[in-house]
């Protein structure tokens, strides 16, 4: 019996024009000149896209970097954006790591390849320590306690062991993550799409999960204040 | 099915197993302190192929309870930081610690390629990277292949550069040519994968057999102790020009680095030894394949001479070949070589130069070094001395010795995957070296 390797993630599409919309509405100048370049560019043509962005964000300071960070991610690390995880609070090494996974392709995906592309080491260590320090996210109101019981039941001690609640460690903090982000960080990994550190366990995990049962764990995380 | 559910199998099962193949058991050698770690049933092939995430946990016990493995560090040391610590590491009289190359990202096996360029792997990095010298001395380091898993395996033998990824060995020809262009890993040539995919110690190193135009590589077995399945636990010597591959060595439990001696052709290896049975014992091993297919005792025999608590039962230590030096528990060693330059004194021509990673699963850190090992090349009179130290500062980790090669001046390079340095230690004379 044999198993095989953890799974590539498929090809990302071209550069996502919503990213600019959102910034364009806050009007974050960096934020615009990037994606600017981004939009001239044939919207066909991934690499060249995804070119473009990357010299643009890779000429920014730091914190014009951070704002560029901030239009999706959120201000305070908070994400008010569907489908976009919050970084508050997120351990250094597991920051660093998936920082570094973008910039060497271990990782894709279509908003942040780009910007992981041209990212230093001093870059990833001053994003790693920045969101470390950033009060984590706060638990969401709790309005549906039977999904928080089917959610709890389903963890079981079989999360924390790896997803420590003490803020240390190399792998992400659960609580009071976006509901929709945890489904998609699933469903990724359940799909091939995102394969993960080490033994490939992520895959593996999500592989025997059903919808309802990443929805409730989903529920369970974002009502948890954690540490 | 939830994995989850799979992880935590009962306790006892593969020791309620062995009970009924062994009989009555009775008492062996001084058994370990309950367990309080995660109930995993290792052996089996469910925990060596969908291993937990914390499988290094299976095993562990009130006495040793907390210990966790070094998380690596994500991003190299800076330049600065790199030549402080090269000030605290302690040499012998007459040689010298530098910076031969900083921000090499988490730098493991070492290999020469046939133009100067120094090629080394990594950890999850998952890329390889190149270091180039220019005219003046400068070096340049790049990355020139990504999107492996965790590849610690790198060679260089016939124009080629080999690449062990755990479950792949890759081959990249002249690769120096076309250094900035050697392409996407999908499209790489494959050359051996013959490999059931195992988690624990998948891990591999290559050792180069130049003169038989073949790679050793290791085959770790999947837990930490346990009767590992055949295809595990092992040496296999590998030709990648036909795929062929022979069983040079088994009873061993997980090996990253090697050497041929060229004087013999035989295999030389640093063998690590099993987890939470104490901060002292069992002892880290370097072993000498001097017969062809020698088994070393895993796991019925540790230290040459120690039957197991369990295995012990079912085969004595004198079906085994013991080790030509026990190198202490828990130093970890990992790359060696045969020293054959002209730089150092005359004295360590055909010395063994060992680096030792450090321990994780010992109350006091122990390796973070280099060892050098006198010994005649039949394995006699063996004796260890350390040649490097002050890897570690109490519990503070500056660096991690993974590999050991020599440099074309007769200087020796040491990869270090924590500070993601390669470190030149050089011998300058002892006139010229400042008082320590």
């Amino acid at each position: 019996m044999s198993l095989a390797p953890p799974r590539r993630y498929a090809r990302a599409g071209p550069f996502s024009i919503k990213v600019f919309e959102r910034m364009k509405m806050r009007g974050f100048v960096a934020g615009v000149a990037v994606l600017v370049a981004v939009a001239t560019v044939a919207p066909t043509a991934a690499n060249a896209s995804e070119d473009a962005a990357a010299a643009a964000f890779e000429t920014m300071s730091f914190q014009d970097k951070l704002t560029v960070c901030a239009a999706c991610h959120g201000a305070k690390g908070i994400s008010e954006m569907p489908g976009t995880p919050s970084l508050a609070g997120q351990p250094v090494n597991f920051t660093e790591y998936q920082l570094i996974f973008f910039r060497y392709d271990q990782r894709r995906n279509e908003a942040m390849t780009p910007y992981g592309r041209p990212l230093t080491d001093e870059d990833i260590q001053k994003f790693g320590a920045y969101f470390a320090a950033l009060p984590p996210p706060p638990a969401a109101p709790d309005n549906d306690p039977t999904a928080t019981k089917a959610g709890k039941d389903l963890e079981n001690g079989h999360c924390e062991v790896c997803h420590l609640r003490t803020g240390k460690g190399d792998t992400p903090r659960l609580d009071g993550q976006r509901e929709d982000y945890f489904v998609k960080a699933m469903q990724d990994y359940k799909g091939g799409v995102r394969s993960g550190r080490g033994l490939g366990v992520m895959p593996e995990i999500a592989d025997g999960m059903s919808d309802a049962e990443m929805r409730e764990l989903a529920h369970y995380f974002a009502v948890q204040t954690g540490h | 099915m939830k994995r989850g559910g799979t992880c935590l199998a009962i306790a006892g099962v593969s020791t309620v197993a062995l009970a009924i193949v062994l009989g009555a058991a009775t008492a062996q050698a001084a058994s370990p302190p309950p367990a309080t770690g995660p109930a995993y049933d290792v052996q089996t092939s469910n925990f060596w192929l969908h291993p937990p995430d914390d499988w290094w946990r299976a095993g562990e016990n009130e006495a040793q309870k907390g210990l966790v493995p070094i998380p690596g560090q994500p991003i190299p040391t800076s330049l600065a930081d790199d030549e402080k610590i090269a000030t605290q590491i302690k040499v012998p009289p007459g040689f010298k610690v530098s910076v031969w190359a900083s921000g090499v990202p988490q730098a493991r096996e070492m290999a020469w390629g046939d133009k100067g360029t120094l090629f080394t792997g990594s950890d999850v990095s998952g890329i390889i990277s190149a270091i180039t010298t220019d005219a003046n001395g400068k070096r340049t380091v790049k990355t020139v292949l990504k999107g492996f898993m965790h590849d610690t395996g790198v060679a260089f033998m016939d124009h080629t550069l080999y690449v062990a990824d755990p479950w792949k060995i890759y081959a990249w020809e002249n690769p120096e040519d076309r250094l900035d262009s050697l392409g996407d890993l999908k499209d790489a040539k494959v050359v051996y994968a013959d490999f059931t995919h195992y988690g624990p110690h998948n891990w591999k190193v290559l050792i180069p057999d130049p003169a038989d135009h073949a790679l050793f590589v290791n085959v770790g077995t999947p837990c930490s102790l346990c009767i590992p399945p055949p295809d595990a636990g092992q040496m296999r010597k590998i030709y990648p020009a036909t795929g062929i591959a022979e069983l040079a060595a088994t009873g061993i439990r997980q090996v990253v680095g090697g050497a041929v001696d060229p004087r013999t052709g035989k295999l030389w290896f640093s063998e690590n030894g099993s987890d939470w049975l104490g901060d002292d014992f069992p002892s880290d091993k370097l072993e000498f394949v001097d017969k062809w297919g020698s088994n070393f005792g895993f796991p019925y025999c540790l230290e040459g001479d120690k039957p197991e608590a369990i295995y012990g039962k079912l085969h004595p230590c004198s079906d085994f070949v013991p080790p030509i030096v026990n190198l202490g528990a828990h130093k970890a060693p990992l790359g060696m070589m045969f020293y054959q330059g002209h730089q150092f004194p005359s004295e360590y021509a055909w010395n063994i130069f060992l680096a030792e990673t450090g321990s994780w699963n010992r109350h006091t850190k122990t390796g973070y070094d280099v060892v050098r090992v006198m010994v005649d090349a039949d394995g006699k009179n063996p004796k260890e001395v350390p040649f490097a130290t002050g890897f570690n500062q109490g519990d503070t980790v500056l660096g991690r010795p993974v590999d050991v090669i020599q440099a074309p001046d007769g200087s020796i390079l040491v990869s270090d995957d924590q500070s993601s340095t390669i470190w030149q230690i050089s011998y300058v004379g002892e006139a010229n070296t400042a008082a320590k």
